[in-house]
């Protein structure tokens, strides 16, 4: 038997283990739980319960597509933070960064040969696969896009493509944003993707081939065939 | 620059030390980090989310936000793969309520045909990985049924306690108590010998 003070609030904390409290319910048990060691004691006791449940369900194989085009984003950026420390900006900040914080730094944008637009967004696409023959070429919002929204970067390998946003406006129920590939003038549907939390996002673009520019645009759930809404932001692929 | 370099090869070394080196940025001990967790990670958000490419996108989210430190790993909340594997359900969660609609929900009946449609060649740990599964699973389907219900409901489907009581027609507290008895009752049958340990340490 699980026991402990405060059985009284022990329902309260099987519910925080389920991630079932409201916000501020949670946030009023947190504080308590910092005082309180009975309940603390109460809920580790009851956390083997919880990771069990993560671990209980159904055991599928991930693409292995997803691994790859995962890894090859975390070699671009690694490339990149030490590609800005040799140039000799200061050490890539550490937290909450990533490559947002690499964009925001000229040192880096300029050395990576990139024009920033003014006002909104920033961005760029990344080709090839090794670093030697990579180029930089930046992601432009479009007058649609709310000003000062708005960030990306596409990392392109060998045909395929990661695309990652930040500052996106936030979507409405049912909306998704939708990622398009330009061939000759006609938009054809990449992949959909919705927002995190933070307002970042990724989207995997798997097929390039002959694409001259890479477009977003918000759509309903499900994406559709033919945009419906203006581009959002624009990389040309030259 | 980053922790000293630890010479021995990233798949020997401890989660621990391993989510220490992700944190620094190493790429080639986010791939061992991936390969260690990205199974149970995929499976968790697909049995979430219900659809094989909103749960890429989340396991992507998910493992890009920790390898930018956005999302960090503090030794006091659990071990490396439960906090690994709560990231991946946030995430999940969050990508359930922005569809929204009535989104396509696995039953736990739906196990077996899942499990039969996975890749043929399965690593030991894998196996193992699916072994505990299904004894968790066996536990939690020994539960009286309105305590599974709440608990499923919650931990899956990402209801807070309160809309649970208003789809159940039942007071708030009842819900939370069935929470806590069907808590406890799993944690006492995993006490008993339902080792899950055992899976999730030698699924590496």
């Amino acid at each position: 038997m699980i026991g402990g003070e405060h059985g009284d609030r022990r329902d309260d904390l099987a519910a925080y283990a389920l991630g079932a409290l409201d916000p501020a319910e949670a946030e009023a048990l947190e504080a308590h739980l910092r005082s309180c060691r009975g309940c603390r004691d109460y809920l580790r006791a009851l956390s083997p319960a919880v990771d069990a449940l993560a671990a209980s369900v159904p055991q599928v194989v991930p693409p292995p597509a997803l691994r790859e085009r995962l890894v090859a984003t975390v070699r671009a950026e690694a490339e990149r933070i030490a590609a800005a420390e040799r140039e000799g900006a200061e050490p890539a900040p550490r937290r909450r960064a990533g490559w947002r914080g690499l964009v925001a730094r000229p040192a880096t944008a300029l050395a990576a040969g990139a024009i920033l637009c003014a006002g909104a967004a920033i961005g760029y696409v990344i080709h090839g696969s090794g670093s030697a023959s990579r180029s930089v070429v930046p992601v432009r919002p479009t007058a649609a896009a709310p000003a000062g929204s708005v960030a990306a970067s596409l990392s392109r390998v060998d045909g395929q493509a990661m695309l990652l946003v930040s500052r996106m406006p936030p979507l409405r129920a049912e909306r998704v944003y939708e990622a398009w590939a330009e061939r000759d003038g006609v938009m054809r549907p990449e992949s959909t993707f919705v927002l995190g939390r933070d307002g970042t996002a990724t989207a995997a673009l798997p097929n390039l081939g002959g694409a001259t520019a890479v477009l977003v645009t918000e759509e309903p759930r499900g994406g559709s065939a033919h945009p419906t809404t203006p581009p959002l932001m624009r990389a040309d692929l030259g | 620059m980053g922790p000293p370099r630890d010479s021995r090869p990233p798949e020997r070394l401890a989660d621990e030390e391993l989510a220490a080196l992700v944190d620094a940025k190493d790429p080639a001990a986010f791939e061992v980090f991936y390969d260690r967790h990205g199974g149970a990670a995929y499976s968790l958000a697909h049995r979430i989310v219900g659809d094989r490419q909103l749960a890429e996108d989340v396991i992507q989210e998910a493992f890009l936000s920790i390898w930018r430190s956005s999302a960090r790993y503090d030794p006091a909340r659990g071990s490396v793969r439960s906090w690994t594997l709560g990231v991946v359900r946030n995430r999940a969660i969050d990508a359930l309520r922005r569809a929204s609609g009535p989104a396509p929900k696995l039953d736990l009946d739906d196990a077996a045909l899942l499990e039969a449609r996975a890749a043929p060649e399965r690593t030991e740990s894998e196996a193992i990985r699916r072994d505990a599964a299904e004894r968790v699973r066996g536990a939690v389907a020994k539960l009286p049924p309105e305590q599974s219900e709440v608990i499923t409901l919650a931990f899956f489907g990402g209801f807070s306690h309160s809309e649970i009581a208003s789809m159940l027609g039942a007071p708030l507290g009842t819900i939370k108590g069935r929470m806590r008895l069907g808590l406890e009752k799993l944690q006492e049958a995993l006490a008993e010998g339902l080792s899950l340990d055992e899976g999730l340490e030698e699924a590496r």
